[in-house]
């Protein structure tokens, strides 16, 4: 009964989106405010409709209905709490349901919220995340319908994948959905903008902090992404450059030169073309990782289950809407006139180089990704993209705009002078220089560029602070009044300083965890011990232990460090007899100067002749992590911003006279 | 800039978008399998490349007689770099368990001290490994990317080709009946 309620919601979901894109698209184009004002109580049944859907699913979970396809194939009746619960998304038809959830939930949100909107406006946006809403309910209920049942129910599931059995799965996807889902409604937004043929700072203002959520929302998804991958694959490294992984970070590189250029249109309404150009790649390259990542197109670790025919409805799906909006785009964009001028040396032109920059890098990931593809079907040769593109590519095109986001804070709009920023410069350029070059020695010297990466991340956190000095004065006014400067700061001003600044914390620990990681591989007895990076690790035994739906190994390792005792390392090799696959679970020991990382490895030999031990020592690490996660309490902060008020509102309401 | 070529600049987007669509749709191809690519050198002799060992292992390098003799020689293709090889190393360990298949490695586009350490950390399958810096012997065996495998018979003719990581299914299912049909 449950699974026909959620089955029925859906179909009544779609009827609804259907309504919802029609009606308030021609209200709109006819001035008709009844059809107009449809929208919203359309948005808000949609939304309730899918969410009563999804909580059937989640409940079809939850008391392991294996007469659910979906569940039998997923699940297990011995699967702990958690996992029941995460795994109703952990597949593809249920992560499919959590992203038309995510969809409507926008939806809503403008209905709600958008209160100031141009009625015709607000209609157009809240009509076209509806549109792209019936786009994938109809590839759900056609292709992917997580409701199937089956006759007679198989007696156990068949488990989840044991590498996804893990608290990470319960917040991974849900993060990256709300990034990816986040920038559909900025682009329901640009291509309302082009129907109606105006862009404005006010748009521009509705634009950001939208731009922000889905940002922000990305930035802690992919960053809890890296830290699972880092913990659950046992081998240490945080990124592969796997193409599910790039097709992640593509939308926020694009999202994050869409954040720098929305300020630009609402402070000097110059880059509208540009902007809404973003604002479509944004989308555009969310929905590319969806089909690349669904259809088996390329193959990958995280890959979902393979179906050509998928593939072609989601195809199809792209290709009206990257297809449609990139041909409005270009029938409408050229009649969106350039706005304020500027100077050649100017925040305008610090923005804009920073735009090159972030779609160059960009535009290197798409390439790396689809390159093996593109030339397999045009040669027929095959070929392989790994890191080694990445390092001569990628990482060159991030010294410059890492440069450049020290400086361009610190130019002002219009025109700048660099004989006066640049002098201000001096002190975090010097001191730059001094901790990249001490830090590496303290770690050991290293190659020129790992030494460089260090000074960057120093440069990016000193500037972000001298900036933050100079606006409030510091040691030029009095204590006092710099600290009520201080409290007095705008949201944004914020935002902005702890996001470069996080940047710079996170690649201080790209830079100590890629060159100087240490690793020990030994095959020990009880007894025996390994050293590593001043640290004395014995292996005082190995236990065996049953857990829910597994059986493990634990190794006891008790690190020393010149004899005193530090911690005990506890790494696990499991094994899922239902999936009959073994996961490794590697312990790790966090410290802000490195991380001890050890795993208990494949012993296929009798015991006799000891356990195979990895070990490793990552400088720095964690500040990946601390980083990205100052990043995304930035993008909080300046999510809730306030537009700044113009002055001829505040005008509007006179003091009275005295 | 001219009208006319304004018009075409904001066009371009459009274009690109269809070229790779276009791409896509292709791609999508239900006989395109990508995990399991037709090989040109399906029953044809294996390319005759000679690599060099990979410094610091301990085994030798490979040489075309080795591809002949052995009932069945299993030929996988590797990288350190590579997740998805991690991932399928422990079905190679089984797969050396075997009678009567001689295992080779080609090392393709690697770090030496890196692949020594990842045979070390994961175990050592292979009778010899090939270091194969610049890609060559890739190109010879015509490969879509790491890892891959090719079975060959006492001849040195491929007989199989899979693409992508073996899982613990495919090798029961798949893999291992192969094997038998090679060696008769």
């Amino acid at each position: 009964m449950i699974p026909e309620l959620g089955h029925y919601a859906l179909v009544l979901a779609l009827l609804v989106a259907l309504a919802q894109t029609i009606l308030p698209l021609y209200g709109a184009h006819r001035g008709a405010g009844r059809l107009m004002a449809f929208a919203e109580p359309a948005a808000y049944l949609q939304f309730l409709l899918l969410a009563l859907s999804f909580v059937a699913l989640v409940q079809s979970y939850l008391v392991s209905d294996f007469t659910v396809v979906n569940v039998a194939q997923n699940s297990h009746s011995l699967k702990p709490f958690l996992y029941k619960l995460a795994g109703a998304w952990g597949n593809h038809e249920g992560s499919l349901l959590l992203w038309v959830l995510m969809l409507a939930f926008f939806g809503a949100a403008v209905a709600l919220f958008g209160s100031n909107l141009p009625a015709s406006l607000r209609a157009r946006v809240l009509a076209i995340q509806a549109l792209i809403a019936v786009g994938f309910l109809v590839f759900m209920l056609a292709t992917s319908n997580p409701f199937l049942r089956v006759i007679p129910p198989p007696l156990d599931g068949r488990d989840l994948n044991p590498l996804l059995q893990d608290p990470g799965l319960a917040f991974h996807p849900p993060l990256l959905y709300l990034g990816y889902v986040g920038f559909s409604l900025v682009f329901s937004f640009a291509v309302a903008a082009l129907i109606e043929g105006r862009i404005d700072p006010a748009w521009a203002r509705w634009v950001r902090p939208w731009t922000l959520v889905a940002w922000t929302a990305l930035t802690a998804g992919i960053a809890l992404g890296a830290r699972w991958a880092y913990y659950e694959l046992g081998w240490g490294g945080w990124w592969f450059w796997d193409p599910v992984e790039n097709v992640s970070f593509m939308p926020w590189l694009a999202g994050t030169a869409l954040l720098h250029c929305v300020s630009v249109v609402e402070k000097r309404e110059a880059f509208r073309a540009w902007t809404v150009l973003l604002a479509i790649l944004a989308f555009s390259l969310s929905l590319l990782g969806t089909f690349i990542v669904r259809s088996g197109l390329l193959t990958s670790v995280h890959a979902f289950a393979v179906d050509p025919e998928r593939g072609v409805f989601i195809l199809a799906l792209l290709f009206i809407a990257i297809g449609g909006s990139f041909a409005l785009y270009a029938w409408r964009a050229p009649k969106l006139t350039a706005g304020g001028s500027f100077n050649t040396i100017s925040r305008e032109s610090g923005l804009l180089l920073n735009n090159l920059l972030l779609s160059a890098a960009c535009g290197t990931v798409l390439v790396g990704t689809l390159y093996p593809l593109f030339l397999e079907l045009i040669t027929g040769n095959v070929v392989s993209v790994g890191p080694p593109f990445y390092n001569k590519t990628f990482v060159p095109l991030m010294i410059p705009l890492v440069i450049l986001m020290g400086i361009g804070p610190f130019l002002p709009w219009k025109k700048a002078e660099l004989g006066k920023v640049l002098p201000r410069l001096i002190w975090p350029a010097l001191a730059s220089v001094a901790i990249g070059v001490i830090a590496a020695m303290l770690l050991g010297g290293g190659p020129v560029m790992a030494v460089l990466f260090l000074g960057f991340a120093a440069w990016l956190v000193l500037t972000s602070l001298f900036e933050l000095a100079e606006r409030i004065r510091l040691f030029r006014a009095p204590l006092g009044d710099s600290l009520a400067r201080l409290t007095g700061l705008p949201r944004r001003q914020w935002g902005m300083t702890l996001a470069h600044a996080g940047l710079g914390l996170a690649i201080a620990g790209m830079a100590g965890s890629t060159v100087w990681k240490q690793e020990r591989i030994e095959t020990l007895q009880p007894g025996q011990s390994l050293e590593i990076a001043g640290y004395e690790l014995t292996l005082e035994g190995v236990e065996f232990l049953t857990g829910p739906n597994y059986q493990s190994e634990q190794a006891i390792l008790r690190v020393t460090a010149d004899g005193d005792p530090i911690t005990v390392l506890r790494p696990e090799r499991r094994f899922y007899p239902v999936q009959q696959m073994p996961t490794t679970e590697a312990a790790i020991r966090v410290t802000v100067g490195g991380d001890l990382y050890a795993v208990l490895g494949e012993t296929d030999q009798a015991a006799s002749e000891g356990y195979l031990l990895r070990v490793y020592y990552e400088p720095l690490v964690v500040w990946i992590f601390i980083g990205t996660l100052v990043m995304a309490v930035g993008g909080i902060i300046s999510i809730a911003a306030r537009a700044p008020v113009r002055k001829e509102k505040r005008q509007a309401h006179p003091q009275p006279a005295e | 800039m001219r009208k006319g070529t304004k018009g075409l600049l904001f066009l371009l987007p459009s274009l690109i978008f269809v070229a790779a669509a276009v791409g896509f749709f292709f791609g999508l191809d239900p006989d395109r399998d990508p995990r399991a690519i037709p090989s040109p050198l399906v029953d044809h002799a294996a390319p005759e490349v000679s690599l060099p060992a990979v410094a610091g292992l301990g085994l030798p390098g490979i040489e075309p007689e080795m591809l002949k003799g052995s009932p069945v020689t299993v030929v996988n293709l590797w990288a350190s770099w590579c997740a998805p090889c991690r991932i399928e190393h422990p079905q190679l360990m089984k797969l050396a368990k075997e009678p009567g298949v001689r295992m080779l490695g080609i090392d393709y586009r690697d770090r030496a001290d890196s692949a020594v350490t990842f045979l070390r950390e994961l175990g050592n399958p292979f009778e010899a490994v090939g270091f194969d810096l610049e890609g060559r012997a890739g190109i010879d065996w015509g490969i879509t990317g790491v890892p891959e495998t090719f079975f060959l018979d006492s001849e040195g003719r491929v007989r199989h080709r899979h693409t992508g990581p073996i899982d613990a299914d495919t090798l029961k299912n798949n893999i291992l009946p192969r094997i038998r049909e090679i060696a008769g």
